[in-house]
This record gives structure tokens, sequence and C-alpha cells, in this order.
């Protein structure tokens, strides 16, 4: 059973909600997971990745 | 044969290696590369061109955050290719764990070694982390992609 770091503790993931998401842009691509609890917004993570930089 | 102007290629990627000093500071004893930072800021903050150093003015604050940022994994040797001298860290910046609820949306990288002299800012559409991983992942390490390039 996978636990989840929350604002509320340790909580197993099968007691949240789970959303994730891409988001791009032309000059980033960011993956993002949020999990609630009963509504409550308890924990997000993003794994951004950085293009098209200035020289 | 005809001589042509330019800023040679070589000085791009020997700026990254500290090989060049037109002042009289810093004095170079050591052979090892300097120890780079990198902060995460507000978007309320302001660091951009003319950010001369690291401070902790505008820095994120937040569970397991810790104030000056993450230190920056440093095993790719700076190099050149066409007329760019590039170079980036070789992993990705990393926190875990961390609550960040105000809305960030930029890294300072910065030498921690020489005075936490500022090397450049990167945004980003702001984000805010809970209880979460926050990774910055490095671009792919060439003359177009480069974290840091110098054109």
């Amino acid at each position: 059973m996978a636990l989840i770091n929350t604002t509320k503790g340790p909580m197993e993931e099968e007691l949240l909600e789970k959303a994730e998401g891409i988001h791009e842009t032309p000059t980033e691509i960011s993956r993002w997971v949020e999990y609630r609890h009963e509504g409550e917004l308890v924990h997000r993570s993003v794994d951004l990745t950085l293009k098209d930089l200035p020289a | 044969m005809a001589n042509t102007q330019a800023m040679c290629t070589s000085f791009k990627g020997e700026l990254l290696t500290g090989t060049h000093n037109f002042g009289v500071s810093p004095l170079r004893a050591s052979t090892t590369a300097d120890t780079f930072k990198a902060a995460l800021y507000l978007a309320s903050a302001t660091v951009n061109a003319s950010t001369t150093v690291y401070s902790s003015t505008g820095e994120v604050t937040g569970t397991n955050y810790t104030a000056g940022g993450t230190t920056v994994t440093n095993a790719t040797v700076p190099t050149t290719s066409g007329t760019t001298g590039y170079w980036t860290p070789s992993a990705s910046f990393s926190w875990s764990n961390v609550t960040l609820s105000t809305s960030f949306d930029a890294i300072l990288l910065y030498n921690s070694t020489q005075g936490n002299k500022a090397v450049s800012v990167h945004t980003f559409t702001p984000q805010t982390v809970l209880a979460g991983n926050f990774t910055l992942t490095m671009p792919s390490n060439d003359a177009s992609n480069a974290l840091i390039r110098l054109a």
C-alpha cells in the first residue's frame, strides 16, 4: 500500500483522490501530481523541465 | 589568407573554467571547480539580469526548504560546439517533501565559492508545492539547450 506525504502526515494512497497533468509552454514542460482528501488539497508535487533557454 | 574579427570560441569555454582573469581578483590557488548553488524565488521577488549576488530577500521559505537553496551537482566539464560555449549541471535540482505554499517562479544559480556571485536567473510558470517534491529537470547538455550557454 503506497503512502503519500501529505499536510496531514503520511496517508495511504487509496484514501486520496489523485489528479495529474502536464502543462507545456514554449519555454517549459511541467508535470504535476495532486492528492485531495475529502476535497482538501493535501499534496502537490511538480517536475519541471526548462527549454529554449536564453544564451 | 584573411583575418576575421571574432570573439574566440575557446575563450567562451574557458570563461566557464575560470581560465581568464582580466582583473586582480579572485586569486586562484585551487584547481578544483567552484561550488554552485540554486535558490528558489517567490513570484513577487525581483531577480534578474541586474542581480549580482545571492540574497535571501524574496527567496521562498517553507517546510524542509533550506535558505540558500540546493548545491548543484557538477560532474560535467564545460565545452564548446560551433561558436557556443556551454555547461549544464549533471543532475536535476530537487527538493523533497517540501511545502512552498506561496507561488514561486524563478531560480537563481550562484557561485557560493566566490562570494555568492550570481550566475543566471531562470524563470518558469508560477508553482506551489504542498508536502511534495519539486524537481527542476535539466535540459540536454548541448549547444542549443544547455542551461548556461555563451553564444
